[in-house]
């Protein structure tokens, strides 16, 4: 679509592979005993490609993206990222919360949110931050406060921070869940676009069956708790999709079906 | 096909069969049964805590001395100390702890009801009133953050050296707190409630008392919970200060007499007693307020 | 409910201290004063205290000023330290938390007696007394603070791959601030009831001491006057408290409904 500029560029080149092998993760339970919430889950994701992980409420979703960002430890298996088996968080990461609220610090502004955990001289990561701030659409408004903003912008701003550490994988946990019905389609549609620009690795944990066969290359399908990757479906729909023209087409209907049946609950 | 959703997972119910009311019945007291046991064991743990903190604290006072940071004559041995507490403990009413407690707390209870009373009577009257909120918005303002122990010599000229002056000042000291949770807790009745107390018909009397204060009830009571703590302070403060009698000035006699151990047991009697009002206060607190967001947020 | 425009709150609120004043002046002196003069007049009063502030400066009001503000800046910075430290770390927050609950129950008053036995009399003991009485609010919300910041956020910060004592720094204590803060005004109102009962039992220099010794020698608008040069010191301390809090808390749309 745009001119390649050097930055996405490098992240392309750099976009690494992920590549989950057999993740095993329990709980202590209440009880006492160990509650299992993934078990013998692997899939690979080529570098620079959409995928949608696509589960239940309840399936081990945030478990299973805690384990591969490294915020949690896996009890057995490996998180292979770009060739290395990562230990704690990988440096190429970012995550989109659900919960856009809690994302952002209430103190900082917009443009120092996005600022945050940069590692670079002030003036440098101001205009990072404010470079992918524009991208998104809110350079009109990086002197605001979060609270100041509306939810849909405040997820905008997560995306933004996201983007402004040059991850070559970024991991998106529900991020629309919680936006209104418009909002959210605009939102898909900026979030594709940006993909498309930035070429990062996308791994989007969603319950929207909809959505995942809408924005992905492929949608792996998680059996419920203690889950794994049941079935894997390949969307092989043209871009650049179009809410309305890619909708209607009989084959997003057909993924949409497929999906919904291997999640059990279309007959 | 009834399955019944079981967290605890007791008695699950196999896919195709009826579940009878005995069969839930059972798994439920079961669970029920499972969360008292839990409950009992979290209780246990917490007493064991407390019993190991001071404990701690103890052995720490001891090793301290011991090395000398804190210097043996100043600071007698902790088990003289909590003995000589049980023998003034021990004397009844006849010994002077109890009595200077009596005389403190009789103080303090007095002072801490005229606070209370007057700060939410006060409160409600400016937090409904915008012209009185705003009227009395910088004289309260100044006022309040006077300590209330630099009204003591004045006290003293006014109302002698007895009951009176001390409950000017505590009064004056404890009141402040009330009157401003209970106003901030009328202005933030969140209007739609006022519809409600119309809607229902209701007279303001009745609206004050069935909607009114029920919605600022949890505000006015952390207000309480502040000026507890103020006017105990201040009210041994006065003891001290108008020494006739009370608990601060038995500690002060200690003192003068060079009895530290004896003064030590005031301070850990006095601390004793403190958190007893702590603790009366989180149970009237738990009774009446169980329901209300702020409670169940802080006690999740 | 309506909301008055600042100009009409500024003349209500003026009405008012007039209003309070012309009390003081013309109403109670009357009142009380039946059998011997024990209330001076406003203007007395006021003259006293303006010598005070005026003469005494040095002798008199400095020695009170710097207790309280050795005392709650020792208070303060000893208190969030150590909150810092304790919230962090749960097992040792919870193994101190039943001790520093009935420390902060104790009356603070109470250990003046025995302070002045191991700290002597004047500035060691009203500082010392300051600290260790006042210091239990700011250290128990401090640590309250700490230990309950929203995991989201330590979420944000490791992601970012954010140092553990950065994360302190720049996350846990700015999210902790809506209630740090409160607890520093309660923290600063225990400390001038410590100050001034302080200089008035174990003091011979101060605002404190200076008061009991008018009051003893019927000098009844120096006992006056001297309330009104603690007002205003009180009421200082208080804005600046207030305003620190305005300018860093007001992101919390909860704190924003603390009236204290």
């Amino acid at each position: 679509m745009s001119v390649t500029t050097p930055e996405q560029a490098k992240m392309r080149s750099e976009a690494p592979g992920l590549e989950c092998v057999d993740l095993r993760k329990s709980f202590p339970g209440p009880d006492g005993g160990a509650a299992q919430i993934i078990d013998g889950l692997s899939f690979v994701i080529q570098p620079g490609q959409f995928v949608s992980v696509l589960g239940p409420s309840g399936a081990g979703k945030t478990t299973l993206l805690r384990c591969i960002t490294g915020l949690d430890v896996v009890d057995s298996g490996e998180v292979i990222l770009g060739g290395r088996a990562t230990k704690g968080v990988a440096p190429e990461t970012a995550v989109v919360f659900q919960d856009y609220s809690k994302s952002l610090f209430p103190w900082l502004t917009l443009e120092r949110n996005v600022m945050f955990g940069l590692r670079l001289p002030r003036a440098q990561a101001r205009e990072r931050a404010r470079e992918a701030l524009e991208r998104v659409g809110l350079i009109d408004f990086i002197g605001h406060y979060p609270w100041q903003v509306s939810g849909g912008m405040q997820q905008r701003t997560a995306i933004a921070r996201a983007l402004a550490r040059q991850s070559s994988l970024v991991v998106f946990d529900e991020p629309f869940a919680a936006v209104d019905a418009l909002t959210r389609i605009q939102q898909e549609d900026g979030l594709l676009g940006l993909w498309a620009e930035f070429g990062f690795t996308a791994l989007f944990v969603t319950h929207d069956v909809d959505e995942a066969v809408y924005l992905s290359d492929r949608v792996l399908i998680l059996a419920p708790r203690p889950t794994y990757v049941a079935k894997e479906l390949v969307i092989d729909l043209p871009r650049p999709r179009d809410q309305v023209e890619t909708r209607s087409l009989p084959e997003f209907q057909r993924y949409r079906a497929e999906a919904l049946e291997m999640l059990g609950v279309a007959h | 096909m009834n399955t019944v959703p079981n967290p605890t997972g007791a008695a699950q119910a196999p896919a195709g069969q009826d579940l009878s009311t005995t069969t839930l019945l059972t798994a439920w007291r079961s669970a029920d049964r499972r969360r008292t046991a839990q409950k009992r064991k979290r209780r246990a743990t917490d007493v064991a805590l407390v019993i190991a903190s001071f404990a701690g604290a103890a052995v720490l006072w001891e090793l301290l001395r011991l090395v000398g940071v804190l210097p043996q004559q100043f600071f007698p041995p902790m088990l003289d100390i909590v003995g000589r507490l049980f023998t003034e403990l021990g004397a009844g009413f006849g010994g002077k702890l109890l009595v200077a407690t009596g005389q403190t707390a009789l103080t303090w209870l007095l002072a801490f009801m005229i606070a209370s009373v007057l700060g939410i009577v006060i409160g409600l009257f400016v937090g409904n009133s915008v012209y009185a909120s705003a009227t009395l918005a910088p004289l309260l303002r100044f006022v309040r953050s006077t300590p209330a122990v630099a009204f003591v010599p004045a006290a003293i000229l006014v109302a002698g050296i007895g009951l009176q002056a001390k409950l000017l000042i505590v009064v004056f000291a404890g009141i402040w707190p009330i009157v401003l949770n209970t106003a901030a807790g009328v202005r933030h009745v969140p209007p739609q409630y006022r519809d409600v107390a119309t809607a229902s018909r209701l007279s303001s009397l009745e609206g004050v008392r069935q909607v009114l204060l029920p919605t600022i009830a949890p505000t006015i009571v952390s207000g309480l919970r502040v000026s507890m703590s103020l006017t105990l302070a201040v009210t041994v403060g006065v003891d001290l200060l108008i020494g006739a009698n009370g608990l601060g000035a038995l500690i002060n006699q200690y003192r003068g007499v060079g009895n530290i151990t004896s003064s030590y047991a005031g301070i850990l009697w006095a601390g004793l007693l403190g958190t007893l009002l702590n603790l009366v206060l989180l149970a009237v607190e738990r009774k009446l307020l169980f329901w209300s967001p702020e409670y169940r947020r802080k006690n999740a | 409910m309506k909301t008055l425009a600042p100009s009409q709150r500024l003349l209500l609120g003026f009405g008012g201290v007039a209003v309070a004043l012309l009390l003081w002046q013309f109403v109670l002196p009357p009142i009380l004063n039946t059998r011997a003069p024990v209330v001076a007049p406003f203007t007395q009063a006021a003259g006293a205290a303006i010598d005070i502030l005026t003469t005494e400066l040095l002798d008199t009001v400095w020695p009170s000023i710097l207790r309280i503000l050795v005392g709650f800046g020792i208070s303060a910075l000893l208190g969030v330290a150590i909150g810092m430290v304790l919230g962090s770390i749960p097992w040792l927050q919870r193994l101190v938390r039943p001790v520093f609950d009935f420390l902060r129950a104790t009356p603070a008053t109470i250990i003046i007696p025995v302070a002045i036995a191991f700290l002597g009399l004047n500035s060691p003991l009203v500082i010392g007394v300051i600290v260790f009485g006042s210091i239990w609010p700011v250290l128990i919300n401090t640590t309250d603070a700490i230990a309950r910041v929203e995991p989201q956020y330590l979420d944000v910060a490791r992601v970012a791959r954010v140092a553990r004592l950065r994360t302190m720094f720049t996350v846990k204590l700015p999210a902790g601030l809506p209630l740090i803060l409160p607890g520093l005004r309660l923290t600063m109102q225990l400390a001038l009831v410590l100050m001034v009962t302080g200089e008035m039992l174990g003091a011979s220099s101060g605002l404190g001491f200076s008061l009991v010794q008018a009051q003893q020698s019927f000098d009844i608008a120096r006992t006056y006057g001297g309330i009104i040069v603690l007002s205003i010191i009180g009421f200082l301390l208080d804005v600046i408290l207030v305003s620190l809090e305005k300018k860093y808390v007001r992101y919390d749309s909860r704190a924003g409904k603390n009236a204290l």
